[in-house]
């Protein structure tokens, strides 16, 4: 039996030799029928809320485009592309949407996590991307080239969080709270060096808690006036809740994780007055007739939708101007200005866009309202 | 590290831990009660739970309770929360006893392994993950507030709030009701029995079957009632909320000496005083952790856990 | 339970075929099997084709990387029976070690496999050595425990990245005319195949001899094992060890083919489904180990078309083969010298966990 093995083992170095020299790259190969249009997020999976959002959006993006100019060579489908926010499950997919000559534009990836592992892969398949919500200020590291953001990354919000917080609050003493999560963790940081000392105490309630009764207990020792939770809206609720029920009426503000109508929805009474910040603007409050039109249409706008209605719209002008390939795609989006619902798309060199705003929002009766840009 | 914390609102903290480690008791008992039964980890329990928060979910709903409506008073407000409790344990007893036929019974029959059995229960417990996720579009759902929540009094800085106490007083009357049930009847001996030896309960004319059918129904219930404690509390569910709610419980299981009926009521309340005491004073990300660390330390000075395995002997 | 025995059993059938064969035989079939696994990415077969992700990336991760540590755990559950949740934890050991030396020093791949290796074997012998002593579910939720540990003080710790992990690890350098890229996951792949090979042979290697005695002795009846003499501690330490050893180099290799890991990738639904892979596809036995790994891997990317119900499907069919195959897809061979009518209790109980 060894020396069978043995025997197995030395063939089996000879076959790997020979199967290296033989290996060749796969050429990319013109697309021969309709363009497709991607969308990258989670679409299953504990985070698939935020993904449907923003395919929603695309999808009607997709829809409206097609209605406007019916013989744009563009497939009615959405190629959807689920990575459940997970890079590890983002890593043998990205290669398959790489090698599909048809898709010749994405939007998203929708988490930081799953875009570092799959932009450096369309970056060598020369796929443009917009994401219209990976916040981590790094991506662009990962591939300039291609990579497009539509929203202002964490290093805006986070200080436009605190001005919002001190223009209500001249004495405003500020607890921090986040949840663990690589976006909640960045977005905490820069909320905490623009607050500077008016930081009066910090914890950190991992995704997946459900008391909160330690975490309030310290904020009523810390004698803040307003707390900060950096993270996603489900998590918020159930925190403003008990922060409520406790007693508690300081402030609560959050981050774009939190600007959702499920928020309120969830938190119902207890999200009363609760200040929001965003890169982003609701669908609704961007375009009430388009979302009205959208809901019509059997999509629900969320979070996103608005950034990512735009980003595929981008992608669709460049189309409409006569671009069919990837590289052209790329050329357009990032040289040209595109107006959309929530700013006009303008890329630097970093992909970032330029010239928009962090918005302020307030919870009033059952309702996000917009404040308007934070200066 | 913030021991001045504990000190100054040690009271306050006991107390929500009292009612944290309450539900965590009353998910505890199904493992600690399969457990002894059937010296297999019920790895579908969490889900059992789960269902049952969404049970209260929709019994709301029967009962014309409306998210955006004020609380309701008087009997109405008894009996709306009677119907949710009632509807939760029916829901969590039945889907136990489904969960049993399902994943365990014809594994159990053809004298499989216990790590098939055990992965046949993750299968279900998947399976019915991903279940409520597509029926719930991956959202959480809010339950209305039935009954206004209210200070009944302050004691020593702690503000002990009228709902925990009806859920750390319901799941003793609970937990009374059981172990007078294991203790007293035909089933909770037939339970005992089988327990400490399933060949010679055989013998004695103990139909194991229907014996393993009523552990699971009662752990179900016992589930389905922390369920209702859960959402009453939290006034939110998710599909995710069984898998952290039943590693908690688990833990407390085990904790207490797993298949011990009176060691899955003590680590039930010990996890949730420990768990709200260190995420106080070490921060609630390090909640977890510590929890673990002490449960190996307990497991190293007594590898059965605090009260050992017997479910036979135990006394509540 | 009596008739099952005397039915047409394929996994006897070919075992003995197997045992039967020539020489010649045996060599030219394993070579065969060999060359196919080799030749798998060329394969582009409708069949096994996965629509919606790249089936040579699905060839390395996940179905090479749950063989491999499917192959790792078989060692801790299947052949010494202990039940171990938390196997995730040695896997992560290795792909941030991988991470962190990669990008904080100047080693390459090969320089920091063996040391990403002697973490995870240590982490198996500070783990192992206090809690070995406990039984079955007590030593299952410990092990939980040590998995979710890893995970949240990785999050918690902002000199590893905290919950943003670490990006920009570095690829291996290139071998022959292999070239480490991530547009092309091939080499990854045959790395990672030679790596199994090579660890199946070492499993191959101990289980005939003394230590895969003494787990067989352990497994069987832990308390006579000791009485007849064995170091049951040491031994269970050894399995332990072996099993962290080659999630530790899968963690290299992930890490190295991936770019960037954050905690989150090592929770405890990974400890999970490999413990799956390994009752799936039939304790202790190593190709039904492999089986049930490349199945159990490969079945939601094949499937992924189904969109929002695949993972429904995937918990469905788990819970119906258990059902119809309890001792897996493809069992342990039987004890060869049985009388049909004794030996029922000692069969059944077959890698059962005391």
């Amino acid at each position: 039996m060894t020396k069978n093995r043995l025997v197995s083992l030395v063939a089996t170095v000879g076959i790997v030799a020979a199967s290296l020299v033989a290996f060749t790259p796969a050429a990319n190969a013109a697309c021969s029928g309709k363009l497709k249009i991607a969308y990258q997020g989670p679409l299953t999976g504990p985070e698939a809320a935020l993904g449907l959002n923003e395919l929603n959006g695309v999808k009607f993006a997709l829809k409206k485009f097609l209605k406007a100019n019916p013989k744009a060579n563009v497939d009615a489908t959405v190629y959807e592309v689920d990575d459940q926010g997970d890079p590890a499950v983002a890593g043998p997919i990205a290669p398959k949407v790489a090698a599909e000559e048809c898709v010749v534009a994405l939007v998203g990836p929708a988490y930081s996590g799953a875009s570092k592992v799959s932009l450096p892969i369309y970056l060598s398949a020369g796929l443009p991307i917009i994401t219209p919500s990976a916040t981590n200020p790094t991506l662009p590291t990962f591939g300039k080239e291609i990579f497009h953001r539509a929203v202002l990354t964490d290093d805006y919000q986070g200080p436009a969080a605190a001005r919002l917080i001190v223009s209500k609050n001249k004495k405003a003493k500020v607890f921090l709270v986040n949840d663990a999560s690589d976006y909640a963790v960045g977005l905490q940081k820069t909320v905490d060096i623009s607050l500077g000392s008016r930081v009066v105490g910090k914890d950190v309630t991992p995704n997946g808690t459900t008391d909160f009764t330690a975490t309030i207990a310290k904020i009523k020792r810390s004698k803040a006036t307003a707390v900060f939770y950096s993270g996603y809206f489900s998590q918020a609720a159930v925190f403003v809740k008990q922060l409520r029920d406790s007693g508690s009426k300081i402030v609560f503000a959050s981050g774009d994780g939190t600007l959702d109508n499920q928020f309120v929805k969830l938190a119902r009474k207890s999200a009363e007055g609760s200040l929001l910040t965003a890169p982003a603007i609701p669908f609704e409050t961007a375009s009430p007739a388009l979302a009205k039109e959208m809901v019509a249409a059997g999509w629900t706008p969320g979070v996103y939708t608005t950034e990512s209605f735009d980003a595929a719209n981008f992608f669709f002008e460049a189309i409409k101007a006569g671009n069919t390939d990837r590289a052209s795609i790329n050329k357009y989006v990032s040289t040209k200005s595109f107006k959309g619902l929530s700013k006009t798309l303008k890329f630097d060199a970093e992909g970032e866009v330029s010239g928009a705003d962090v918005n302020g929002f307030i919870i009033k009766k059952g309702k996000i309202v917009l404040l308007g840009a934070i200066k | 590290m913030d021991f001045a914390l504990l000190r100054d609102a040690f009271w306050g903290l006991t107390f929500d831990g009292l009612a944290l480690g309450a539900i965590y008791a009353l998910i505890s008992l199904g493992y600690t009660l399969v457990y002894g039964v059937l010296r297999l980890i019920n790895f579908a329990h969490s889900e059992v739970f789960m269902i049952g928060t969404f049970a209260s979910l929709v019994a709301s709903g029967i009962m014309g309770v409306k998210v955006e409506d004020d609380p309701r008073t008087g009997w109405k407000m008894v009996l709306t929360l009677l119907v949710c409790l009632l509807f939760s344990m029916a829901a969590s007893a039945i889907t136990a006893v489904l969960v049993e036929i399902v994943a365990y019974r014809r594994l159990r029959q053809r004298g499989a392994t216990k790590l098939a059995t055990l992965i046949s229960a993750i299968g279900v417990s998947i399976s019915l993950v991903e279940l409520f996720r597509i029926i719930t579009d991956s959202l959480p759902r809010e339950f209305p507030r039935i009954m206004d929540k209210t200070f009944l009094f302050s004691y020593a800085g702690a503000d002990i709030r009228n709902d925990k106490v009806i859920v750390i007083v319901a799941a003793g009357v609970m937990m009374f009701a059981l172990e007078r049930f294991i203790s007293k009847s035909r089933y909770g001996k037939g339970i005992r029995a089988v327990s400490m030896d399933e060949t010679t309960a055989t013998l004695m004319g103990v139909n194991i079957n229907r014996v393993i059918t009523v552990t699971f129904l009662a752990g179900g219930l016992m589930a389905g009632a922390a369920a209702f404690f859960y959402i009453l509390t939290y006034e939110n569910t998710s599909f995710k909320v069984g898998f952290f709610l039943g590693i908690s419980a688990f833990t407390a299981a085990v904790l207490g000496g797993i298949g011990n009926l009176k060691g899955a009521l003590f680590g039930g309340f010990m996890l949730g005083i420990l768990e709200t005491y260190t995420s106080a004073v070490f921060g609630t990300a390090w909640k977890a952790v510590i929890s673990f660390s002490i449960l190996v330390l307990v497991l190293l000075i007594k590898p059965t856990g605090l009260f050992g395995e017997s479910i036979q002997q135990a006394r509540v | 339970m009596a008739d099952k025995k005397h039915k047409f059993n394929l996994r006897d059938h070919a075992a003995d075929f197997w045992d039967a064969s020539p020489r010649w035989r045996k060599v030219s079939l394993s070579f065969l099997f060999i060359a196919i696994c080799y030749a798998l990415p060329f394969l582009n077969n409708p069949l096994i084709n996965t629509p919606g992700s790249d089936f040579q990336s699905v060839l390395f991760y996940p179905v090479g990387m749950y063989v491999l540590m499917a192959i790792g755990l078989n060692i801790v559950v299947g052949k010494s029976g202990l039940l171990d949740l938390g196997y995730v934890a040695f896997f992560a050991i290795g792909a941030y070690t991988m991470a962190i030396l990669g990008t904080k020093t100047s080693l390459n791949f090969w320089e920091i496999l063996p040391i990403g290796m002697g973490f995870a074997m240590l982490a198996g012998v500070l783990l192992g050595t206090p809690t070995l002593r406990l039984r079955g579910d007590y030593l299952a939720i410990v092990t939980l425990g040590f998995g979710e540990i890893v995970r949240i003080v990785a999050v918690n710790t902002d000199a590893i990245g905290g919950p943003r992990g670490i990006a920009g690890i570095p690829t291996p350098p290139d071998i022959f005319n292999a070239k480490f890229t991530i547009l092309d996951p091939k080499p990854y792949y045959w790395l990672l195949l030679t790596f199994t090979l090579l660890m199946i042979w070492v499993v191959r290697r101990m289980a005939a001899r003394r230590p895969g005695r003494a787990w067989d002795a352990i497994r069987q009846d832990d308390d006579v094992a000791q009485l007849m003499g064995v170091n049951t501690l040491k031994y269970k330490v050894w399995a332990f060890v072996l099993g962290a050893a080659v999630a530790g180099v899968g963690g290299v290799i992930y890490a190295s083919q991936i770019l960037s890991i954050v905690p989150d990738q090592f929770n405890l639904n990974v400890s999970i489904l490999i413990l799956a892979c390994v009752v799936f596809g039939g304790i202790g036995n190593v190709w039904g180990v492999i089986l049930g790994a490349a199945l159990l891997a490969f079945t939601p990317e094949r499937i992924r078309f189904l969109s929002q119900p695949r993972i429904l499907v995937f918990g469905v069919a788990l819970v119906v083969m258990m059902n119809l195959r309890p001792d897996g897809v493809l069992p342990k061979k039987k004890r060869e010298h049985f009388d049909p009518d004794w030996h029922t209790i000692e069969e059944s109980g077959e890698g059962e966990i005391k």
